[in-house]
């Protein structure tokens, strides 16, 4: 029978140290029984023996005083006496002879107890002659035949009551032995026990331990995503149905495990298959600025052929200006272009940068994407270039149209009706508004287009409003408009183009001075930080809601009066892009009915390195 | 009396802007494109020219670049008038020896004022 269970593998060792136990307790008490039956042998056989034997000597040695007694007393007076107590002591040596008789457990007793027998009877025949014979005789009987007898029966009995002596004596060392064999029995027995079970406990520790030692570094070796391995545990017991169970589960996570990696594989593949495949270059970089990813189309464009990887971007692609975005992506929202040249071809790029970051929301990659907007800059260049060739194709004929009118208007051709002249006038007048359109029109694709160059010099911003002023104050006083410029502080410096602000600024006047009935115009500027804060609020209408965040686009003006104002729609529109090359920002504040206040910053002369650079 | 050249292929161009300086009492001659206004340069006793920059067979630059290197021609003003307006085409007239730069779309006064300033004082007449 084979046991497979840890708990039969228990319940049989228990049952085997039960049995063993069981087996040194009979023993114990087999020898301790035995132990007893010498004991018993020892006081009742040996004893009754030796107690028949001094009752039989005390009897015969009274039966001896007796004949004593009959020898020295005439009969008449004791001679009666004496016969009853020999007959009564006879009776009890016969009595005790019986009872040793029945007793005879040694060897040899029987034939002591025979001769005992035989020289008593003797003894008592001896008697019957003396009892009969006459005085004199009886002390001859006595001494001749009776002494002989008595001495040796009573030798006799003394032997017997010797052997049964020495019997006990050696009952009793038999007893001691067989104790002492007994003890050292039961010694070893209980030691070989104690080894036994010591062994088995052991043994039955290591049949459940090194199962467990082995399934701990089973898990352990899990614990560190080692799912490679089996845990050999060759018992049949619990353990090794867990061992099995665990070796399940481990084929388990591996399948598990190997249908994530598989997973995870299939989705980095997508990913780079995605990336590779995408036509824009794309490079991603960690925080010490080494490439972690480019895919083919950036490595097409910066003619890399090698492997890249965790290389510093400058080493692998030669452009500080596109490091730049990377070193800082939010420092170049603005201009965001970049121009390369590939196969003799000028390619334009916009730059899109993008930090990527961890689980702890800090910095990890950057993920720089070039879009190619060659085209798109192509179709812008054209459109410019469309705008600007139509502008200067209206130039001609609006030359021909305006002197015309002004030679027919001031009547060097002869003499005008009032109703001719004022159709000629409202004609001319239209011919001027076309001509600052066309003019305003080339002005702002000379500057998209990047022709007109912002000439930075260190520009006293004060001077500058108070020389654009100077024209508009006879202009605001007729409208009964009051212009004031609240100089706040000295000696404000920009880092600008002097010429192009103060186009800026005049413009931002004009228009307050055609919008503005009543009321004043402010100017102001000040310092602010790195930044030079300049700005024109007016008590004019206001502008709705609606249009100020496109006010600034190209022929766009608030409300519907258009028949009313004059303009072209387009000075805002320029004065945004000559804010913007300036590094600075335009806006409006405004409440409808409350006025406007148009304001622009750009940079504070000194701080220009900074601006443009981050 | 001053004699002025304007030198455009516009019709209309001609027109109105040679009324005006008729009216202002200059006398004017026409050419329609460069190669005329070379040879008309050269044929008149000229005050003054009006130059357009964009003409057919021979461009302005050209025109100015061979009035300037001739010495027959080259004390002659030259101002031009012209659509192009960007900074290159303004230095480089200027470097070829244009007097003024007029760009179109312009009044009657600005050119009155211009061909003043401009104009070499006659000296056969007087």
């Amino acid at each position: 029978m084979k046991i497979n269970t840890l708990k039969g593998k228990i319940i049989l060792g228990f049952a085997v140290m039960v049995i063993i136990l069981t087996g040194v307790v009979v023993w114990s008490v087999y020898n301790f029984e035995i132990l007893s039956e010498a004991i018993n042998n020892i006081m009742v056989e040996n004893y009754q023996s030796i107690t028949a034997s001094d009752s039989m000597v005390e009897a015969i040695e009274r039966q001896d005083s007796a004949l004593l007694m009959m020898l020295r007393t005439p009969e008449e007076e004791q001679g009666l006496e004496g016969q009853e107590i020999f007959r009564r002591n006879q009776r009890e040596f016969y009595s005790w002879l019986a009872r040793a008789e029945d007793n005879i457990t040694i060897e040899g007793e029987g034939d002591i107890i025979n001769k005992i027998s035989e020289n008593y009877y003797t003894f008592i025949s001896i008697f019957d002659n003396f009892y009969n014979a006459d005085e004199a005789d009886r002390w001859e009987i006595y001494n001749q035949e009776l002494l002989p007898v008595f001495m040796e029966t009573k030798n006799e009995i003394r032997e017997l009551r010797e052997i049964n002596r020495q019997e006990m004596v050696s009952a009793q060392q038999s007893a001691n032995s067989r104790a002492n064999q007994a003890i050292i029995y039961t010694i070893i027995l209980a030691l070989g026990v104690t080894g036994f079970f010591l062994i088995f406990a052991y043994y039955l520790t290591q049949q459940i331990l090194n199962p467990i030692k082995e399934l701990q570094k089973g898990i352990k070796k899990v614990a560190e995503r080692n799912f490679q391995q089996k845990v050999e545990v060759a018992s049949e017991d619990e353990i090794g149905v867990l061992a099995d169970e665990f070796n399940k589960m481990i084929t388990k996570l591996r399948e598990y495990e190997k249908i994530n990696v598989k997973k995870i594989l299939m989705e980095k593949e997508k990913s780079e298959a995605i990336v590779n495949n995408l036509s824009s270059p794309l490079i991603v970089t960690d925080q010490d600025h080494n490439i972690v990813l480019i895919n083919e189309s950036a490595k097409n464009l910066f003619s890399i052929n090698n492997d890249v990887i965790d290389m510093h971007f400058l080493e692998v692609i030669n452009s500080e200006r596109l490091f730049d975005f990377i070193k800082k992506p939010e420092d170049n929202q603005k201009n965001n272009t970049i121009v390369m040249e590939k196969e003799n071809k000028e390619k334009h790029f916009r730059v899109s940068t993008k930090r990527v970051l961890n689980n702890e929301e800090k910095y990890q990659f950057t993920v720089t994407l070039l879009e190619d907007i060659t085209r798109l800059k192509e179709i812008d260049n054209m459109k410019s270039e469309f705008v600007s060739t139509v502008s200067h194709e209206f130039r001609t004929p609006l030359t021909s149209m305006n002197m015309g009118l002004n030679m027919v208007i001031n009547e060097d051709t002869g003499e005008l009706n009032e109703e001719q002249k004022e159709l000629l006038e409202a004609a001319y007048e239209d011919v001027e508004r076309l001509t600052e359109l066309v003019n305003d029109l080339l002005d702002l694709s000379k500057i998209e287009s990047g022709k007109i160059e912002m000439d930075f010099s260190k520009t006293d911003v004060n001077n500058i409003i108070e020389k654009t002023l100077e024209p508009f104050y006879k202009q605001a006083e007729e409208k009964g408009i009051e212009l004031v410029f609240e100089k706040e502080e000295e000696n404000i410096q920009a880092w600008a183009d002097p010429s192009k602000i103060s186009w800026v600024i005049s413009n931002l006047i004009g228009n307050a001075l055609r919008y503005v009935e009543e009321g004043r115009i402010k100017v102001g500027a000040e310092v602010k930080g790195r930044r030079i804060l300049v700005s024109v609020d007016d008590d004019g209408p206001g502008i709705p809601k609606e249009y100020q965040y496109k006010i600034f686009e190209k022929f766009v003006r608030a409300g519907n009066d258009k028949e009313e104002k004059s303009g072209t729609g387009l000075g805002l529109a320029i004065a945004k892009e000559i804010i913007e090359a300036h590094n600075g920002r335009i806006w409006v504040e405004s409440e409808e009915g409350e006025g406007s206040k148009f304001s622009f910053y750009i940079t504070r002369f000194g701080y220009q390195e900074e601006e443009n650079n981050g | 009396m001053a004699k002025i050249l304007v030198v455009d292929d516009e019709k209309n161009i001609r027109l109105v802007v040679g009324k005006s300086l008729e009216k202002a009492g200059y006398e004017v001659i026409y050419a329609v494109d460069g190669v005329e206004a070379v040879e008309k340069a050269n044929g008149y006793d000229l005050n003054l020219i009006l130059l357009d920059l964009r003409l057919p067979k021979m461009n302005g630059f050209l025109v100015l670049e061979a009035l300037k290197s001739d010495a027959a021609t080259e004390g002659i003003p030259v101002i031009i008038l012209s659509a192009l307006s960007s900074e290159d085409d303004i230095q480089k007239v200027i470097s070829l020896g244009a007097e003024d730069f007029l760009v179109k779309p312009i009044s009657q006064s600005d050119l009155l004022l211009a061909v003043e300033e401009n104009i070499k004082e006659e000296v056969s007449d007087e």
